[in-house]
């Protein structure tokens, strides 16, 4: 076979011995015969593969081609669609062509489809749909975790103790400092440099630690505030004027590293109180939430009236649509307040962060407008009211006459087949009843009470409190348990149904 | 397996344990691809993580203090540091961590003892070490994992292996070891990984011994690699360079995702003259509903009908872009001659008669429309094929390629010591038994429904051969410190030192099939994607100090 390209032979060829054997049985036959040794080997699976790719394509092409001329066709196949845009024959050495070569639109004169490029793709749809039933859908899960926070933790408390107590004993030394010094500042002066004190200070810490924790924590904050702000210029002070000309009478001397844990103190007091836009982001959160809630329930109400249904009102649909519409106004104008604008000073990041967000409220609000269908007039929607109740009317009218003649045909065939003892009770039988005669331990499930759906939407658009939906679902749900006898699950409901009224009776929302 | 899939689930999971609020997702270099690969940017916004942060910039971070950070990154020396710095003096409120893979005990509590303000509220490993390219791929995104001696540095070593640790479980799987005989370092990274499996057997307590793993190196197939592809996302590669599901055209940036974009799922594996038809098919849809009369037959017509048709491109979604990519390969297949280039490839490396191939290679490297990339590469791939042949002529064909590649002969050189022949040890070129004759013999058979598309990868084989449960243990053993997995469902192959998406194309294959007549699924996994100008720059990198 390494005779090059050229070398195609034709025919039923054994691969084996290369003998002609003149039919696809007779190969098939002489392969399994003579070289058995590799029945199920890949080259024999192939061949068969192949044959059958052979058959189709003779199927495909004219049985008059020879394989050279296929080899012509389906390689321009595949060059079509790419020479059309500025070739239009794989040869291009030959001179004639060059003023086609431009990127000019040149239109091949070849558009039909492609044999193997059709074919193929029909293939591969064959084979998606073709879904071998024994294996099971595969259901991505998420992989392996290991969580360490509470490793994390413990290790992080040891250390992080040490510096709370640094920080409370510090913040209890500046308060007497400040607060309980003496009046004379040269005093003060050298109480703060008197390494005896310093040193009795710092035998008393374990002690005020303690007492620290107790504090409340404005009052700290309070402190830390009221110090830090004297200390900013201190640290520049305390390297630069040894000589302690400044005046030192509202000043007060701190080393870097108490600075420093100063410092994150004011930090920490900061994020207790978080800036404006958290509280607006929050409602525009709510908002986006709402519209995106309301406008699938908007969706099926104008669909329904759409088709002149009877199910909602067309004035609570309206009711809706401009609810929706307000929530739209209120989402454009908070996002856009969080955007702000270009004269507001802040950083490059937060000013992305805020255009991220209106971006996101921007795309929410794009997605519900698009998928909003209209409203007919009230005169449409009487016409088309009046189609509807027609329509069902007909097709009431056309399902009795079907179920009829079910109905007949059934009764001929439990007569005709009265042979088979079970036959009878067979026909009779309803799904539930199937299981009669065997208490059922599991499985019972109440469904959406049907009073519930076919309760007009003008009531549910005046929105019954969740709670109150609530009660009402479960109301549905105890007579239908009641009624199948679930005693378990009644005097669950009831349980339930309790907890409810007393949770209305809370929220001071009406109970009967 | 479905390694997109499970990432973005793992990728998902660490929003929820965030909560709500607004949140910037802190990443390494690593973990930026992952993310990218995962979710589109706008997606991640809709779960209100709005700003996207390298802990790396080189540019001090903005301190925003009411923010909530989810910190996603490898656990590296390099980013704990990083992040105890961070924690020193946080710029946001609250931090969840989780790392992309084992993180060691000791640099937790280093964290633990760095975050004296409390900030941090979780600390988590979710085991995404790699770039999940679409379902069945995983690529590290290593540019050249090797050393100047063709072996693989100490430091892709054991990237390599942590990306496969993490795989695994990723997974929930505890695979058997297999790796390729006559290769040294997959042999040691075999060893390597059983051995983090047995130390780290808590970890897969929970998950299944159904699966293989096997590693294979890039020397054992150097063909595949230095040929022109004509099947969509392979071709893309080639002609453009796809960057983690990325590609530039014209200064644009179009996404290649099969997971936001269905005419791309439903083509990626479609040859080139299908996907013209494909979008053609789609126009034709659009004028008979909006009642337009155009004819659409070339690219260029397309290009204008997007153009002046906007509702086209509102409807179609991102039909449009593919004209632009299609419009683009199909200029470049014409400036560079591709077909025939590709045509005298196919021939090499699948049956062509020596003296034939020389001679029309000589044509070929004296045709100034051939591109220098296909001049080196057909001469590569001459090299590659004829090595041993008596009378072939490396030399003269390296000589008339110097003037368009000056370092053409420490190409070829490489090329030859990093996958010829004595390093290679398999029949790359088919072998002389029953078996492979037939191949050979159906293969030319096959070829005549496609001329460009005649090579199958080396892979192919190997995946032929454990689809039907016949691995061949002389080539691929289980590693002696690795444990028997009775039933194989799933084979995860690894691929150093790059894969293309040639052979991606056949693991998608393999993966139909399995769905309609059963077999392992397949899930490949390497250090990176291949074009010929990667491999070409990678043969460069590894020669240069010769």
């Amino acid at each position: 076979m390494d005779g090059g390209s050229t070398g195609i032979r034709q025919g039923f060829i054994c691969p084996f011995c290369l003998v002609d054997l003149g039919s696809y049985n007779a190969l098939a036959a002489h392969v399994e015969n003579d070289h058995p040794e590799d029945a199920n080997t890949p080259a024999v699976e192939q061949l068969k593969g192949f044959f059958d790719k052979a058959k189709r394509s003779i199927k495909r092409f004219d049985p008059g081609l020879d394989i050279e001329n296929l080899r012509g066709r389906v390689s321009s196949g595949l060059t079509a669609v790419a020479s059309s845009s500025s070739m239009t024959q794989i040869d291009e050495t030959s001179p004639k062509q060059t003023h086609q070569n431009t990127p000019t639109t040149t239109r091949s004169n070849d558009p039909t489809p492609r044999f193997e490029a059709k074919s193929k793709s029909r293939e591969r749809e064959l084979r998606q749909r073709a879904r071998r039933p024994e294996l099971p859908p595969y259901r991505p899960e998420i992989g392996v975790t290991q969580k360490h926070t509470e490793y994390y933790v413990r290790c992080r408390e040891a250390s992080v103790n040490d510096l709370a107590v640094r920080t409370n004993t510090l913040i209890i030394r500046m308060d007497k400092l400040i607060n309980e010094a003496p009046a004379d500042p040269a005093k003060r002066k050298g109480k703060l440099t008197n390494p005896a004190l310093a040193a009795a200070m710092q035998d008393e810490d374990e002690e005020s630690a303690k007492k620290a924790e107790v504090r409340s924590l404005e009052k700290l904050a309070d402190l830390a505030q009221r110090t830090s702000g004297h200390l900013r210029g201190l640290i520049g002070s305390s390297k630069g004027s040894r000589d302690g000309t400044e005046d030192a009478a509202e000043q007060l001397r701190v080393c870097v590293p108490c600075l420093s844990l100063l410092e994150k103190r004011e930090l920490q007091m900061e994020a207790r109180n978080p800036p404006a836009l958290v509280s607006i982001y929050e409602r525009l959160i709510i908002l986006l939430n709402e519209i995106s809630n309301l406008s699938p329930a908007y969706a099926k109400m104008a669909s329904s009236i759409n088709n002149g249904e009877a199910l909602y009102s067309l004035s609570s649909a309206e009711e809706i649509r401009s609810k929706i519409a307000r929530k739209q106004q209120e989402i454009d104008l908070i996002s856009k307040s969080i955007e702000g604008d270009e004269t507001e000073n802040m950083g490059f990041r937060e000013r992305q962060l805020r255009k991220n967000i209106r971006f996101v409220a921007i795309q929410t609000l794009q997605n519900v407008i698009s998928n909003m269908q209209g409203l007919p007039t009230a005169e449409k929607y009487a016409e088309l009211a009046e189609l509807h109740r027609r329509k069902v009317a007909r097709q009431v009218e056309e399902q009795r006459a079907i179920a009829q003649r079910a109905a007949t045909t059934a009764a001929r065939a439990i007569r005709s087949d009265t042979s088979s003892p079970e036959a009878i009770p067979a026909a009779k039988m309803t799904p539930s009843s199937s299981f009669i005669g065997r208490s059922v331990d599991d499985g019972w499930t109440p469904e959406l009470s049907h009073s519930l759906h076919n309760n007009p939407f003008a009531e549910q658009v005046e929105q019954k409190h969740p709670l109150e939906e609530q009660r009402d679902i479960i109301k549905g749900y105890l007579s239908q348990a009641a009624a199948a006898g679930r005693l378990e699950e009644v005097e669950m409901l009831e349980r339930n149904l309790r907890d409810l009224e007393i949770a209305m009776r809370e929220h001071q929302i009406h109970t009967p | 397996m479905d390694i997109l899939a499970t990432v973005r689930l793992y990728i998902g999971e660490m929003v929820a344990q965030a909560g709500p609020q607004m949140k910037v997702l802190l990443m390494d270099k690593e973990t930026t691809g992952i993310v990218s690969c995962a979710f589109a940017q706008s997606e991640m916004m809709h779960k209100e993580v709005y700003l996207f942060e390298k802990l790396d910039s080189p540019v001090p971070r903005e301190q925003i203090k009411h923010l909530k950070c989810i910190v996603f990154v490898r656990p590296t020396q390099e980013n704990i540091t990083l992040l105890c710095q961070e924690l020193r003096t946080p710029k946001y409120a609250q931090y969840f961590i989780f790392f992309s893979n084992i993180a060691n005990k000791s640099d937790i509590k280093q964290l633990a003892e760095a975050d004296e303000e409390e900030v941090v509220r979780e600390v988590h490993e979710y085991f995404c070490d790699g770039i999940p390219l679409s379902k069945h791929l995983l690529s590290i995104g290593m540019r050249n994992p090797y050393d100047a001696s063709f072996r693989l540095s100490t430091t892709s070593l054991l990237h390599i292996k942590q990306t496969i640790i993490a795989l695994t479980l990723a997974l929930k799987k505890k695979p058997t070891v297999c790796y390729q005989r006559t290769n040294e370092d997959c042999e040691r990274l075999a060893g390597e990984v059983a051995q983090t499996m047995r130390r780290e057997d808590g970890l897969y307590r929970n998950c299944k011994e159904d699966t293989m793993l096997l590693i294979v190196d890039r020397s054992e197939d150097c063909a595949t690699p230095l040929l022109n592809q004509w099947t969509y996302e392979a071709m893309v590669h080639e002609l453009l360079g796809i960057q983690n599901n990325r590609v530039t055209i014209d200064g644009q940036n179009l996404v290649l995702s099969e997971l936001q974009d269905d005419f791309y799922e439903k083509n990626v594996s479609a040859n080139f003259g299908e996907i013209g038809q494909n979008i053609k098919t789609l126009m034709e849809q659009f004028q008979s509903k909006t009642q337009i009369h155009k004819n659409v037959e070339s690219i260029a017509d397309m290009k204008s009908f997007v153009d002046e048709y906007p509702q086209f491109k509102k409807m179609s979604g991102t039909v449009s872009k593919h004209v632009s990519v299609v419009g683009e390969l199909s200029r470049l297949v014409g400036t560079e001659s591709l077909l025939e280039v590709s045509e005298l490839e196919q021939s090499l490396v699948v049956d062509g008669d020596h003296s034939q191939c020389l001679d029309r290679i000589r044509v070929l490297l004296n045709n100034r429309k051939i591109s220098n990339l296909n001049a080196t590469r057909l001469v590569l791939l001459y090299a590659l094929r004829f090595e041993s042949n008596q009378s072939n002529d490396i030399n003269g064909l390296i000589n008339i390629l110097k003037q368009r590649e000056p370092a053409a002969s420490s190409l070829v050189r490489s090329l030859l010591r990093f996958g010829g022949a004595t390093r290679r040890k398999n029949e790359l070129f088919g072998g002389q038994s029953a078996v492979e004759m037939t191949k050979r013999f159906i293969k030319g058979l096959k070829g005549v429904e496609n001329v460009y598309t005649q090579h199958t990868p080396f892979l192919l084989q190997t995946i032929d051969a454990i689809s039907r449960g016949k691995v061949n243990e002389q080539l691929y053993p289980k590693h002696a410190s690795s444990e028997f997995v009775p039933r194989v469902d799933n084979i995860i192959i690894f691929m150093v030192g790059g894969a293309t998406y040639q052979e991606l194309f056949h693991v998608r294959a393999a993966n139909e099939r399995r769905l309609q007549s059963g077999g392992p699924a397949i899930l490949l996994a390497t250090t990176h994607m291949l074009n010929t100008k990667g491999f070409i720059e990678q043969l460069r990198a590894m020669g240069g100090g010769q």
